[in-house]
């Protein structure tokens, strides 16, 4: 099944604040959308939106033509896999334990075998399967984050909602963690949204760019024609060449 | 892997149950041996003995069963709703609130329900800790509703209840008798001297309730332990959970509270010893919690009762000075870190 989701005319506020201020895009099944900005844009809240924990205050986010304001919870987690920018567990939890967590929103009780199965192989696809008996605490922040993309895994969301995967992984993990999304994007027609800082990754591996400032869309297309010098300049403040050697790199080249 | 450990730890703790049921009755001022204790219990009821078993020694020992596991279990479910390893039902300022409504019967002779009931002073004190602890539980909850329920939110309202009543209490003792503040600190304590058959069954009832539903959320209180939006993206509505969480903890504990003071450390205790037996899985840490949470409260009353003999000791004051250094060697001696 596949899930589109459609954000139209959302506006979120906190307080005075507007964190995302008339935003309407389209994340499609297949596709690996890359969600750009600077700190403070609305990358996060967006994603947010998407899945219930903010609910906007003007607009609507459709999940597969379904408004999530109707969604229970439980429906919602059965679509959607979310992991988030951190994770500070503050009990003895055990790697395995973490995981098996995404099979919550099909269990009453105990684990069937058919979940202890998706666990394992969940714990493969992330390359966690050696840690699996280990204590959370024990790991390094980049295995952690591999352990909740295993959780996610083992969820087998439609839609996954990654907020900077890449953060704390060394440059090895980054590159098999990206790959092993698209590839599960497209052999399994997810619709992926992550927010990523890496402007090379996003042109690397994303099949579209949103490109967000003051919680706005600034830009929406395919990377190549999103990330560019002169949207670089009006987002980031940064001076930036975009170089094609045969594949186009971004060398960022001073701040503004 | 885990399984087969949680298997032994459990069948140990439920085995070693009723040896301390039976210590506990056997044990006290009149030592009756074990022999005679299960001739009692299997109906040779005759002679004082029979009366000190049935009468004081199995509500006694029942009482400090179920109190203890509510409160171990109460504690499981406070910790995993605020994700705070630190925080316990009297967190939420449970224990202020009740001693301020024992103070209120005890110094000023108010009975907050049944007035004009010949209720006894102890008895008056009891129901007074409930409805003063329902009232804290009433002000925390309505305050996280107002501020979204958070840990932060539910730890600060807590914090502010139990400081408001506290200074309350303060007042009260300031004014009140010596004979007054001796029977107010003594209540403060905890025993179970003054429990009844009725607040067996009570315990009982409110202990079984309070572990069913708790179960009844057991994955929701694990995906919570991922943080409120992870938790959300694995079905598990936050909010929702830390209310009704809340309020049945508290509820329960208000009934312990009420039946045998503002004991302490158990539910504090409780719910690490449980985790380093089983790990992090609240399906298996509440019923892990239970079992050692009455054994803890059980040892600590048949300290009370053996340590000084003839006399009794408060068994606020066992678990306590029992309680914090047991913990800390605990804490020390374990590779495994309790919490991070």
């Amino acid at each position: 099944m596949a899930v589109r989701i459609v954000v139209n005319g959302v506006a979120v506020y906190y307080g005075a604040r507007k964190a995302l201020d008339g935003v309407t895009v389209e994340f499609r099944p297949g596709e690996v959308t890359a969600v750009l900005g600077p700190n403070g844009s609305g990358k996060t809240t967006l994603l947010r939106t998407i899945l219930k924990v903010v609910k906007p205050q003007v607009g609507a986010v459709y999940l597969g033509g379904r408004d999530v304001k109707s969604l229970r919870e439980s429906d919602i987690a059965k679509l959607v896999g979310y992991m988030s920018q951190s994770i500070d567990v503050k009990f003895p939890l055990r790697v395995w334990e973490a995981v098996a967590l995404g099979r919550k929103p099909y269990v009453t009780w105990s684990l069937s075998g058919a979940d202890v199965q998706m666990i394992k192989e969940a714990m493969k696809l992330a390359g966690v399967e050696q840690f699996a008996d280990r204590y959370l605490y024990e790991l390094s922040g980049g295995e952690v984050q591999r352990v909740m993309l295993a959780r996610v895994l083992a969820q087998r969301p439609r839609v996954i909602l990654l907020d900077e995967p890449l953060n704390n992984l060394d440059p090895r993990y980054q590159l098999w963690i990206i790959r092993l999304v698209r590839e599960l994007t497209k052999r399994e027609g997810l619709t992926t949204v992550a927010v990523l800082h890496d402007l090379n990754m996003a042109l690397r591996f994303a099949d579209n760019a949103v490109l967000m400032r003051d919680g706005k869309i600034y830009a929406v297309g395919r990377p190549q024609e999103v990330i560019t010098p002169e949207n670089i300049e009006a987002v980031f403040g940064v001076k930036a060449e975009v170089v094609r050697n045969p594949v186009p790199y971004v060398v960022l080249l001073e701040t503004l | 892997m885990a399984l087969s450990k949680l298997g032994r730890a459990l069948i140990f703790s439920t085995a070693a149950l009723p040896s301390l049921f039976l210590l506990s009755v056997s044990v006290g001022t009149v030592h009756i041996p074990f022999g005679r204790v299960l001739e009692v219990m299997l109906g040779a009821t005759e002679g004082t003995e029979g009366v000190i078993v049935w009468s004081y020694r199995i509500p006694r020992a029942l009482a400090s069963l179920a109190a203890g596991a509510a409160l171990a279990v109460n504690g499981v479910v406070l910790q995993a709703l605020t994700r705070n390893p630190l925080a316990s039902p009297f967190t939420l300022g449970l224990n202020s609130a009740a001693a301020f409504g024992a103070a209120l019967a005890i110094v000023l002779g108010v009975k907050l329900l049944g007035v004009g009931d010949p209720l006894a002073l102890t008895a008056a004190a009891s129901v007074n800790a409930f409805v003063t602890s329902l009232v804290a539980v009433a002000i925390v909850l309505g305050l996280a509703r107002l501020r979204g329920a958070t840990p932060e939110s539910l730890i600060l309202g807590g914090i502010a209840v139990a400081y408001t009543f506290s200074a309350a209490t303060t007042f009260l003792e300031y004014i009140a008798g010596e004979t007054q503040l001796r029977v107010f600190v003594l209540w403060t304590m905890g025993d179970f001297v003054r429990v009844t058959w009725l607040g067996v069954y009570l315990l009982i009832a409110v202990f079984a309730v309070s572990l069913l539903l708790a179960l009844l959320i057991a994955w929701h209180l694990n995906a919570l332990s991922l943080g409120d939006e992870t938790a959300v993206s694995l079905g598990t509505n936050p909010q929702r959970i830390r209310l009704f969480g809340i309020f049945v903890a508290a509820f329960s504990t208000a009934v312990v509270v009420s039946q045998v003071g503002p004991i302490g450390f158990i539910c504090l205790m409780s719910p690490h010893i449980a985790r380093l037996m089983v790990g992090a899985d609240n399906r298996y840490v509440l019923p892990a919690a239970a079992v050692v949470g009455a054994s803890l409260l059980t040892l600590a009353d048949i300290g009370a009762r053996t340590l000084m003999r003839p006399a009794e000791i408060p068994v606020g004051v066992v678990t306590a000075a029992f309680g914090a250094p047991f913990f800390l060697a605990l804490f020390l001696r374990t590779r495994r870190q309790i919490w991070r």
